[in-house]
């Protein structure tokens, strides 16, 4: 495993955790905004940092040298590899920029200290790829929706509720698979539980109603902090790709496509902002995680731009509402609000926002939507349509929001409502970034479809029990799904057995050649024929062949 | 040297967009004069640049057309997927572009008078340049995902153009019912991109259908596969051209601002179904039910706005209708496989459109004068046969044209009241599912009502 010269994970995560530490005699809001505001600076610093480190380590793994918590667990706690490097940036970026757009009247109703130690969380987990960290420390995440709950006085009651069986699912099931054999009855009760746990998480249906409802609940800019990161399609891809078996797959991407199809559809019919905000949300974590669990090269590479892609876009249009609330109050789409004249930054950036979260040429999202289009439609047409569908409701309810809130009448102020320069330098920067993002999609989704190889080869080595954290494998050997030719990870020089690790690095199973267009897709979950069904299907191709042969030599 | 040209006449509208979008997003103070004049600049250069290719390419009779790659957005041949900047400078768009250029041109020195002083000018002409960058991209594309794009930035400009007044609530619902049916073309278009994509594995014109040139050429495809890929344009056609049963839109449409009406209903953006048609020709040559389809869908949409048309009472809906009756000819042209016809028809008929709509504001003064000159009354009594109303069929079609063919009432009450009601009832049943879990109490009644001061007269 490679090593970064400086720890920049460690100060990624140390300098939010620190500076919370700092915040806490510290009564004056406003010096502890600016505090937040350089803690969490220094830590994008640092990430941006850890990126380019990594970038040009050309590894699949790193960590860093002087790794405190390496010494006091006796292995590296905080390992990046192609699939979260940039993740973590990306978190720090989105609370940044929250706590950027915080204005000055909102900032006494926020606790600093506490969004600096969720982003310590948060950034913790996305930092680790290890199954015992990853479960307490989404166990722990939970902790702080719950404390701003409480400390606003608001009902807990659904967020608990949700909070307990994710929690309890996932853990139990990944404890269940652990220590039960394959063929076990339990180890399939663990599958089902671990499903339910990352359903939960990614709050596919019928599960979204506990973001709803913590939407309704928490300030908004609380609930964007605890969403942006998608820590579900994380945990599905870190604990449920390497162990769920090709139905639970099936079942999880079913589940996201319905949630796609009816969270757009329902963001068509609300008429409150936040509920509007909260189902396109959906409704893209859904359509992200679809593209994952296609099981293919390109549907992996696609749903992880996606991700990158319209998480900037979802975060700036939460930012853009959460600062047209904090003018306007909560907002509703009952009636036409007519606010344009007053805010014109602002609704162009909500278009801006808004049209790259649905994939419109010229931003971010176009390239990454194409290709999940591309690939889903070539693993299952009707799912691909689907996408299609839920894309174009999504678009119809951004435009809805942007007419009823900015235009329609004329709204009479005596003061002056003009977004300011700490927003309008946010502002710049997320347009910079989805449309200079959409200048270079070449580099971009190439990175991402090597994360998507990575991927595929830790499911390949988590089914066949040759992972780094096995639990039982779930097939045996000869039956372990075959890569895609595509999709065969490249074994780096430096590529070295994980300290501890019990296994070598990942096998590189046989490759299937492809004879047609769409062949990889074979082994998706989304296609009728499973890696198992298929060996099964090439077994009796193999003996026909060899009973053909036998008859021709017969006759000759 | 040909290839700088074709970036030119692509690249200027484009420039001139993020040009104009950037000074907006900086704030920077220009003036209308500034704008206007840019605006003229790059269309001249952009005209330019065309006819460069375009007069050599006529004398050497290239009419099969030159295709430039001007690069790729994407390519991953692991994963065969690609996006490709591609043009097909040919016999069917290098007419279609010049024809956008002048008429944007026109439009724009126009719309310099037109919207002078208008408080959103800078907004109109920056929604102008989308247009503009759209269209050229849309005609110009010489690949299924560059058509794509400019379809998509056409749609955009037009509905937030259509939205151009947005202190009225027409106005703008009017633009969001344009959205909606523009979104479901879009998405049609996808599918159908995606559709011929796995099919045939490309995405270019020139691959999907022979070296032979427009019109000569023809589809590699199956018939099976060219009817499915030809539907889905079909339906795509029918959103953006406003063929029926999706034309409802239309005279909603002309609540834009009249230069945006000229150039979209009346010019441009109403012939690029039937211009999708007509590149998409080779398939429909492939299949015969295809091409049946498209003559009804045409002959449907003629009978429907000659109906319509005749009724109508204020001059840009008439001008609307009429519109939509020639587009529903040509596609029946398209259909029967009269493509230079078909290609003559909508250049001479956009023309004609945008001269009667940019005079439509000044129509009753252009009376005024003629009457002067006359030094009578114009004699402007209807002898339609459309409007003996004595027969009960006459009524009836009097009604129908009246209330436009009931279109709009028809998908009100076919899709948008059940879609709204079904998911209305899913969200309340959310709403007392989250309550229920939550031990929450209902919601409290508005403040000020009726309930309340009941309650605490109580």
């Amino acid at each position: 495993m490679s090593e970064f010269p400086i720890p920049w994970l460690l100060l990624a995560v140390a300098l939010p955790g620190g500076a919370a530490l700092l915040l806490l005699p510290i009564k004056n809001p406003t010096l502890a905004k600016q505090i937040c505001l350089a803690a969490l600076g220094l830590s994008l610093v640092a990430t941006l940092a850890e990126w380019w480190e990594f970038s040009r380590l050309q590894a699949d793994e790193a960590h860093d040298r002087w790794d405190v918590l390496a010494w006091t667990f006796g292995r590296p706690i905080l390992v990046v590899d192609r699939f979260s490097a940039p993740l973590l940036a990306l978190n720090t970026l989105y609370g940044l920029l929250v706590v950027v757009a915080t204005m000055r009247t909102k900032v006494s109703r926020v606790s600093f200290s506490q969004w600096l130690l969720a982003q310590m969380v948060t950034q913790l987990i996305l930092s680790t790829d290890q199954p015992e960290p990853l479960l307490v420390l989404s166990g722990v995440n939970l902790f702080f929706p719950w404390y701003e709950l409480k400390r606003r006085r608001r009902p807990v009651r659904v967020y608990c509720l949700h909070a307990l069986v994710f929690w309890l699912c996932l853990s139990g099931g990944y404890g269940l698979m652990s220590i039960s054999p394959a063929t076990s009855w339990l180890h399939g009760l663990g599958q089902v539980a671990l499903l339910g746990g990352i359903m939960a998480r990614c709050w596919t249906f019928p599960f979204h109603c506990g973001l709803i409802d913590l939407f309704d609940k928490l300030g908004f800019g609380s609930a964007l902090l605890f969403s942006s990161a998608l820590l579900g399609p994380y945990l599905a891809m870190r604990l449920g790709m390497p162990n769920l078996p090709d139905w639970a797959m099936q079942v999880l991407a079913g589940m996201a496509l319905l949630t796609a199809l009816y969270t757009s559809a329902m963001a068509l019919v609300q008429v409150d902002v936040r509920r509007v905000f909260c189902y396109l949300f959906l409704s893209h974590g859904s359509l992200i995680l679809v593209g994952l669990e296609t099981g293919t090269l390109a549907g992996i590479g696609a749903g992880l731009s996606l991700w990158l892609g319209s998480s900037i876009a979802m975060v700036g249009l939460g930012l853009t509402l959460r600062s047209v609330e904090s003018r306007f109050g909560r907002l509703s789409l009952a009636t036409y609000q007519g606010y344009y004249e007053h805010i014109p930054h602002l609704a162009g950036l909500y278009l801006v926002t808004g049209l790259a979260l649905v994939g419109f040429p010229g931003t971010i999202g176009f390239v990454s939507f194409e290709l999940l289009v591309d690939s889903v439609f070539s693993t299952n047409p009707v799912a691909g349509t689907v996408l299609v569908v839920a894309a174009a409701l999504s678009s119809i309810a951004v435009l809805r929001i942007y007419f009823r809130l900015f235009t329609g009448s004329h709204h009479q102020t005596t003061i002056s409502l003009r977004s300011r320069w700490s927003e309008r330098a946010a502002i710049t920067l997320l347009i910079l970034l989805l449309v200079g993002g959409s200048l270079v999609p070449q580099a971009f989704t190439e990175s991402r479809l090597e994360a998507a190889r990575q991927l595929l080869a830790n499911r390949t080595a988590g089914l066949l029990g040759t992972s780094r954290h096995p639990v039982s494998p779930t097939l045996p050997a000869a039956a372990a799904p075959s890569l895609p030719e595509d999709s065969a990870p490249q074994a780096p020089v430096d590529h070295v057995p994980h300290p501890g690790s019990p296994h070598a690095p990942v096998p590189v199973p046989a490759t299937v050649p492809r004879t047609q267009r769409g062949s990889s897709s074979a082994s998706s979950p989304l296609s009728p024929l499973s890696p198992a069904n298929r060996i099964q299907a090439e077994a009796t191709v193999a003996s026909r062949a060899a009973e053909v042969c036998v008859k021709f030599q017969e006759l000759q | 040297m040909s290839e700088i040209l074709a970036i030119i006449v692509v690249g200027a509208p484009l420039g001139l967009f993020c040009g104009l979008g950037l000074m907006m997003l900086f704030s920077w103070a220009i003036n209308e004069s500034f704008t206007a004049h840019l605006t003229r600049i790059v269309i001249l250069i952009g005209l330019g640049a065309l006819l460069a290719i375009a007069v050599p390419q006529a004398f050497m009779q290239q009419w099969s057309g030159q295709t430039y790659l001007l690069g790729e957005i994407i390519d991953l041949p692991e994963s065969h997927f690609h996006l490709r900047l591609e043009f097909m400078f040919d016999s069917l768009s290098v007419p279609m572009a010049i024809l956008t250029y002048l008429l944007c041109g026109t439009i724009a020195a126009f719309a310099t008078h037109y919207m002078h002083r208008e408080v959103g000018f800078q907004r109109f002409f920056l929604l102008f340049a989308m247009f503009l960058a759209g269209m050229v991209l849309a005609v110009l594309a010489g690949s299924i995902e560059t058509l794509f794009l400019g379809w998509e930035l056409v749609g955009l400009s037009s509905a937030l153009l259509v939205a151009f007044f947005h202190q009225r609530v027409g106005p703008v619902a009017n633009g969001l019912r344009v959205w909606i049916v523009y979104r479901c073309s879009d998405a049609a278009l996808l599918l159908a991109a995606v559709l011929l994509h796995h099919a045939a594995g490309e995405g270019e014109f020139s691959q999907l259908s022979g070296r032979a040139g427009w019109p000569h050429s023809a589809a590699l495809l199956s018939p099976s596969i060219a009817f499915w890929a030809g539907l889905l344009f079909v339906i795509a056609a029918c959103g953006k051209s406003a063929l029926w049963p999706l034309s409802g839109w239309l005279p909603r449409a002309m609540e834009g601002p009249t230069p945006s009406s000229a150039v979209f209903y009346g010019a441009l953006s109403i012939h690029l179904g039937a211009f999708l048609l007509l590149r998409i020709s080779p398939l429909l040559d492939q299949s015969w039910p295809l091409s049946l389809l498209v003559v009804g869908v045409g002959v449907a949409t003629a009978i429907y706005a000659a109906v319509v048309g005749r009724v109508q009472t204020d001059v840009k809906s008439g001008l609307a209708f009429a519109s939509l009756l020639q587009v529903g000819l040509i596609v029946t042209e398209i259909g029967l496989g009269f493509r230079y016809l078909a290609l003559v028809h909508m250049l001479g008929h956009a023309s004609l459109r945008t001269l009667q709509l940019l005079r439509a504001p000044s129509i009753l003064r252009d009376y005024v004068d003629l009457e002067n000159a006359l030094g009578k009354q114009v004699n402007n009594r209807l002898s339609s046969p459309g409007l003996r109303l004595r027969s009960t069929f006459g009524v009836r079609l009097y009604r129908l044209g009246l209330e436009r063919g009931y279109l709009d009432v028809a998908w009100e009450i076919g899709v948008a009241r059940p879609f709204a009601k079904f998911f209305l009832g899913c969200g309340r049943l959310e709403t007392r599912w989250l309550q229920w879990l939550g031990n929450d109490p209902p919601p409290s009644p508005p403040t000020g009502s009726a309930t309340q001061l009941m309650e605490e007269t109580k």
